[in-house]
């Protein structure tokens, strides 16, 4: 049995049926990332964890115990918002310490338990200040420090990265990450960025309208989407339609389009002769984008646009109108359910 | 570069002159002995005072401030309960509590006075007391300012966040209610309790209507010395604004010493 089950999740809002049938299991001590676009079902779960939200059918076990009608106070779990959700008439100290007290633990239990995880946060000098007297990254910081003062069985982390700048964000990302696996906490996490949940999960649930897509490891959702959905949004994969590829080359598939990663196909002014394991096309540049390290063509093989990614060169740059040749190695071509 | 900023101190500075203007000319001319076309006639302090010894002055004043007190925390309990309710259980039914609160904006006082006198004096309630009409009414011709107040300020802290974030923390709502969103309304509560004692503190209409001459407040000192000369009322006028003032100044001071 997994430490968190969600069983034949349903959840209804009058007529809209948010999640339909959400059946995952997570491992304690995994860090998962439930990734998706607005509305799609990723935020409601969580709540319906949290006991915020009550599931319309379905069961919730943590730990072995069915906690689908507990209270969010029953399920002794932690919880961090979006939109940090400290309380502005505390302090930090006061923040952190709020779930201990209710508890009612011993004042001095409390003072060392808020001192170290503000240590673990980085944030010891702000202990006395307000929230309005931090920056957002900051405020985030202390909203995680008090849920994992409390010692939760799991960590609930609804997009609490989405209002902090990018910079900011990245080391957040890496900081979140050192936390738990220095605590060993049980995470999910909500995001719609794809790169951060490729940076921080060990397993990515991907979302779309109320059912999980395809769930695996980030590097597997990466490299093989299975359906047209989850190219689309983990990546700039090329999305093809098979019947106006095979227009132009011969390939081997039977599903209705297939995903290749741009920067696995390889592209050069020449044919570089043909080879058993890779699909090879002609075509034209009619679009070239340096992006730093890389440069990103687009080439038109016989009315089919696609894009490849290169490493750039110095003196390796192809113009458009360029004739060229597209190698593609059939094991990257993905058949799309 | 550092952009001027002329055009906001020109319009501060007008809009101030133009606030202080009534001010000043009532405090100028609470000095003078008379007025000629153009200029004071002479300087005098004997309406001062004749004001600081006159017995019915500050007994007036403090009769004002009671009768303010009690409508304004029952209109502030009254409100306060409503919102809490709509915004944490039912938050459809905010639209139908705005639209109760702002009744009283198109009834004034006198309008409610009225008929509330003629329904209930002489009953053997206890509303026929005229002390209890008075604060009634008051509670009620002050619900709009209290209501917009709080309301804005309910909704400037994203309540439903806050008690969702204390119960995940192990508080019950209303617990949460009390020690958080409650001590982050303070200053919207305050502001708009000040407006409501300013509201309360210079009515006349009601307060005649209601008790007469029984209650004697400083409007009700103005309306019976109006037989007296200007000056002494414009003394009586500064004292009131002045006592607003420090009483909306020594709320200011108590919130913000609690904030730290």
């Amino acid at each position: 049995m997994s430490y968190i089950e969600f069983k034949n999740i349903h959840k209804r809002f009058g007529d809209a049926h948010v999640l339909k049938g959400i059946n995952l299991n997570i491992e304690q001590g995994e860090f998962v990332t439930l990734l998706g676009p607005s509305g799609c079902g990723k935020s409601t779960l969580l709540r319906c964890f949290s006991g915020l939200e009550t599931v319309s059918e379905g069961e919730i076990y943590l730990d072995g115990v069915n906690i689908t009608n507990f209270t969010p106070k029953q399920r002794k779990i932690g919880m961090v918002f979006q939109q940090y959700s400290l309380f502005p008439n505390m302090t930090v100290r006061q923040n952190v310490a709020f779930g201990l007290q209710i508890q009612k633990k011993e004042k001095s239990l409390i003072e060392e338990k808020v001192k170290e995880v503000l240590d673990i946060v980085g944030l010891s000098e702000k202990i006395d200040q307000y929230p309005r007297q931090l920056s957002g990254g900051q405020q985030q910081r202390v909203a995680l420090a008090r849920a994992i003062v409390m010692e939760p069985k799991v960590l609930l982390l609804d997009e609490p990265l989405s209002a902090i700048d990018a910079l900011l964000r990245r080391n957040l990302q890496i900081e979140i990450r050192r936390i738990q696996q220095k605590l060993k906490i049980t995470a999910i996490f909500v995001t719609h960025d794809q790169e951060e949940a490729m940076v921080m999960s060990d397993t990515i649930h991907l979302f779309n309208v109320g059912q999980i897509e395809q769930s695996g490891s980030p590097e597997e959702i990466y490299a093989y989407p299975k359906t047209k959905f989850a190219a689309n949004f983990i990546g700039h994969y090329n999305i093809l339609d098979t019947a106006a590829m095979k227009k132009v080359v011969t390939v081997d598939t039977g599903s209705e389009f297939v995903a290749i990663r741009p920067e696995a196909i390889r592209i050069s002014p020449d044919d570089g002769g043909s080879g058993g394991q890779d699909v090879r096309m002609k075509g034209k540049i009619t679009g070239a984008m340096s992006r730093g390290t890389t440069v990103a063509y687009t080439v038109n093989c016989g009315g089919l646009e696609v894009n490849a990614d290169v490493l750039f060169s110095p003196n390796g740059r192809m113009g458009i109108g360029e004739e060229v040749y597209l190698q593609i190695p059939k094991k990257d071509i993905l058949e799309l359910r | 570069m550092k952009r001027k900023k002329t055009f906001p101190y020109v319009v501060l500075t007008l809009t101030s002159i133009f606030l202080l203007i009534p001010f000043i000319a009532t405090l100028v001319y609470s000095f003078t002995v008379g007025w000629t076309k153009l200029l004071p006639a002479g300087w005098t302090l004997k309406y001062w005072g004749q004001a600081f010894t006159e017995p019915n002055l500050w007994p007036a004043i403090l009769r004002g401030v009671l009768i303010s007190i009690p409508p304004i925390l029952i209109c502030n309990v009254v409100v306060i309960l409503a919102l809490y309710t709509s915004v944490v259980y039912y938050p459809k039914l905010e639209k139908y509590i705005q639209a109760i609160c702002m009744v009283p904006n198109s009834l004034k006082g006198v309008i409610i006075a009225i008929p509330v006198l003629a329904l209930y004096a002489g009953t053997p309630t206890i509303f026929s007391n005229r002390m209890v009409m008075l604060v009634c009414i008051y509670s009620i011709s002050i619900l709009p300012f209290v209501y917009q107040g709080i309301r804005n300020n309910l909704h400037g802290i994203n309540v439903t966040q806050l008690l969702e974030a204390a119960e995940i923390l192990g508080a019950g709502k209303l617990y949460a209610f009390v020690r958080i969103v409650l001590p982050s309304m303070l200053s919207g509560i305050l502001v708009s309790s000040l407006l409501a004692l300013s509201t309360v503190f210079g009515d006349f209409a009601i307060i005649k209507i209601i008790a007469g001459n029984k209650f004697e407040t400083v409007q009700m000192l103005l309306y019976n010395s109006r037989v007296i000369v200007l000056q002494y009322q414009c003394v009586i006028v500064i004292i009131m604004f002045t006592a607003t003032l420090v009483i909306s100044q020594a709320v200011f001071k108590f919130q913000n010493k609690k904030r730290g």
